[in-house]
């Protein structure tokens, strides 16, 4: 438990250099590869806690974002492999019409370090290239970022393309962005949204745990 | 000045570089100039010193040579050089610019500014929210009705007509906005000021779009105002620099609007006065417009906190004395407090703050006429009030604010015009009537100047 605090502590820091030493050393020592695991994840919500309270900005969340994929990328090959077990798959772009990407790109990094699998559509979408991906991936989650007014009205003509294609119950849907409430998401028929991308896992989480998939 | 084809030569031909890449040079760059021109936010001195103004200024000059803009067209980074910022900063200096707005008696002139200047800022109004079709004429009438409000800054934005939303890029688009022209020409008709500036246009967005109203008549250079504003953080996309170009070749105006956020990716106050700074002259360099405004506020999407106050005076005093070009600011409050008195205290501490930091043109976003009213009086009474005491009067309303805060519980949706004005008689509903006259007693006790007689009834 201690190396896991260890671990949790050098990347709610942000310190690059000591995390990767402790996570390289112990999976080089022969030490539980999912303990490790658990160090980063940790660390990772830390950093979340931290964002909340102000004690951090974006900048300190990207790079948590950047550190925890680097340092999942290195843990995933020693740890047993799961037969049958997929991440939950997430689709996510901003709507037709929309160029604004930050806190999209932000959620990205966030879900992909909590486990994710995350297919990035970029901005200025096709409301049909959603529906197209989403069948395409078996995606688990769509998720639709919106500034405008004018844009946001995209999220209902995706969410009325799935309804009258019959599949609508195979995703779920959330949205966000501009001046999207829950009162908005719930009119149009989405699942959820959120204020901000830590905000985002944890209602990914949720959506996820009411389905079958499974947070890898 | 660098020409708008010279943005597209630079678009296409500057480093390729991912999004999250570029974003993450604008936040670690940000972090490391707000520490190395020690830039500090004072919580207490919320009109900031000119030492603090010009090293804002100093940091946006570094900024924006070290990150430039980015092209989310063509996924490349537009670079400048520090000789060219300065130069622009020096043109807007040297030729100082100044726009007309409106027709005959609604004719208005909005020229550079300083916080020490006794003349008050241009008043403009309006609302950046979704305006309901069944009270989008009251709401213009009820801010045109108020004869101390100069302008429509934004006249907001059409939810839906008859049931029909407007979709970016689509025919509904159009449709909407051309039912929101007519209903804003008849809501300043019922009000007798035909010739008011309306400002930006708000539910059309698409060139084509835009294109299509100008065509109809229904707007032109007169009252009206094209985005040309880059997205968060420094971007932009080809619409912007088409848009820019159009202006320049047909007589329209920009709208030049400079975004960042608390929070985002500028970081704290210091590093977001720098990022808002940054983004005016980033559109200022291929808009050539001549006034740019200036919105920040949380992440979390509330204003009117001593955070957001000391940001729009730092950005607005570094503008005031190393540019030169006409600014203006939103007065905002946190919106889902509307209602309470804690909106006028936010509204008017704002307002306070941003004639006192030099701003040209202020706009009283999100608010009702009759918040309007009140803010433009305080605004004319505070003109040319040395900086020292307007942070004294500054820090006795956000003393108020922190103590009354603890007790207010937002609500959760935004609560809409007809909920505070009558649209029947296009007047205040008595109980808010009441709270907004106790509130600007409450602040005329705690040493708000009115200029006049002002009345609330």
């Amino acid at each position: 438990m201690e190396l896991v605090q260890e671990i949790a502590q050098a990347v709610s820091d942000l310190d690059n250099e000591k995390a990767e030493s402790l996570v390289n050393d112990s999976l080089a020592e022969g030490v539980d590869a999912k303990l490790v695991l658990d160090g980063v994840m940790v660390g990772i919500t830390q950093v979340g806690h931290r964002y909340e309270t102000g004690e951090y900005y974006m900048l300190e969340l990207m790079q948590a974002g950047v550190l925890g994929k680097k340092l999942i990328k290195e843990i995933t090959p020693h740890l047993p492999k799961v037969e049958g077990v997929k991440p939950a798959k997430v689709v996510i772009g901003s709507t037709k019409g929309d160029n604004h990407d930050i806190g999209k790109n932000l959620i990205i990094t966030q879900l992909q370090v909590s486990g994710y699998e995350v297919f990035d559509l970029g901005v200025d979408v096709p409301s049909i290239t959603f529906v197209n991906k989403a069948k395409e991936l078996e995606a688990d989650i769509i998720g639709m970022s919106a500034f405008m007014s004018t844009t946001m009205s995209h999220f209902s003509e995706v969410i009325n393309h799935l309804k009258d294609i019959g599949v609508r119950d195979q995703y779920k849907i959330i949205v966000g962005g501009g001046t999207t409430d829950t009162a908005f998401a719930e009119s149009i028929g989405a699942d959820g949204t959120a204020t901000d991308a830590v905000e985002v896992v944890k209602l990914c989480h949720r959506l996820i745990a009411e389905s079958e998939a499974v947070i890898a | 000045m660098i020409s708008v084809l010279e943005f597209q030569r630079r678009s296409e031909t500057g480093p390729v570089m991912e999004v999250n890449d570029f974003d993450m040079v604008v936040a670690s760059t940000m972090k490391k100039l707000v520490k190395k021109y020690g830039i500090t936010y004072n919580p207490e001195e919320l009109v900031v010193d000119d030492e603090t103004a010009d090293k804002v200024f100093q940091a946006t000059v570094e900024y924006l040579s070290t990150v430039g803009l980015y092209n989310v067209s063509t996924f490349r980074q537009i670079q400048f050089t520090k000789d060219e910022i300065e130069e622009i900063a020096r043109d807007y200096r040297e030729n100082p610019r100044t726009q007309v707005f409106g027709r005959g008696k609604e004719e208005i002139t909005i020229t550079p500014r300083t916080g020490k200047d006794s003349r008050p800022p241009v008043a403009m109004v309006g609302s950046t929210g979704p305006i309901q079709q069944e009270w989008h004429v009251q709401f213009t009438q009820s801010l045109a009705d108020e004869p101390t409000n100069h302008g429509m800054g934004c006249s907001g934005g059409i939810k839906s007509v008859d049931g029909i939303e407007p979709k970016a890029g689509t025919v509904t688009e159009l449709h909407c906005a051309l039912w929101e022209q007519v209903a804003l020409l008849e809501g300043l008709r019922r009000a007798g000021r035909e010739g008011m500036h309306l400002g930006v246009l708000a539910t059309v967005f698409t060139f084509g779009g835009v294109a299509a109203v100008l065509k109809n008549g229904l707007r032109d250079q007169r009252n009206t105002q094209l985005g040309i504003h880059l997205m968060a953080e420094q971007k932009l996309d080809y619409s912007r620099l088409l848009t820019a170009y159009f202006c320049e070749q047909n007589g329209f105006q920009p709208w030049t609007s400079a975004t960042s956020m608390i929070g985002g990716l500028t970081g704290g106050p210091a590093g977001t006065a720098v990022g808002l700074l940054g983004c005016l002259v980033g559109q200022l360099a291929f808009g050539h417009g001549n006034l740019g405004s200036m919105v920040t506020q949380h992440l979390a999407g509330y204003a009117g906190t001593r955070e957001a106050i000391w940001t729009y005076s730092a950005a607005a005093r570094a503008a005031e004395r190393n540019i030169g070009v006409p600014i203006g600011g939103i007065a905002g409050a946190n919106h889902y407090l509307r209602g309470t008195p804690v909106t006028l205290y936010q509204q008017i501490a704002t307002t306070i703050a941003s004639t006192a930091s030099g701003l040209a043109y202020l706009w009283s976003v999100g608010v009702t006429g009759l918040e309007t009213r009140v803010a433009v009086d305080a605004m004319q009474g505070i003109a040319g009030m040395p900086r020292d005491k307007v942070n004294t009067l500054l820090n006795t309303i956000m003393a108020k604010i922190d103590g009354v805060m603890p007790g207010l519980k937002p609500t959760e949706r935004y609560l809409e015009f007809p909920e505070f004005y009558d649209t029947k008689t296009v007047k205040p509903k008595p109980k808010f009537l009441a709270t907004v006259k106790q509130a600007t007693e409450d602040l005329a006790g705690m040493g708000v100047p009115y200029s006049s007689g002002l009345v609330i009834d």
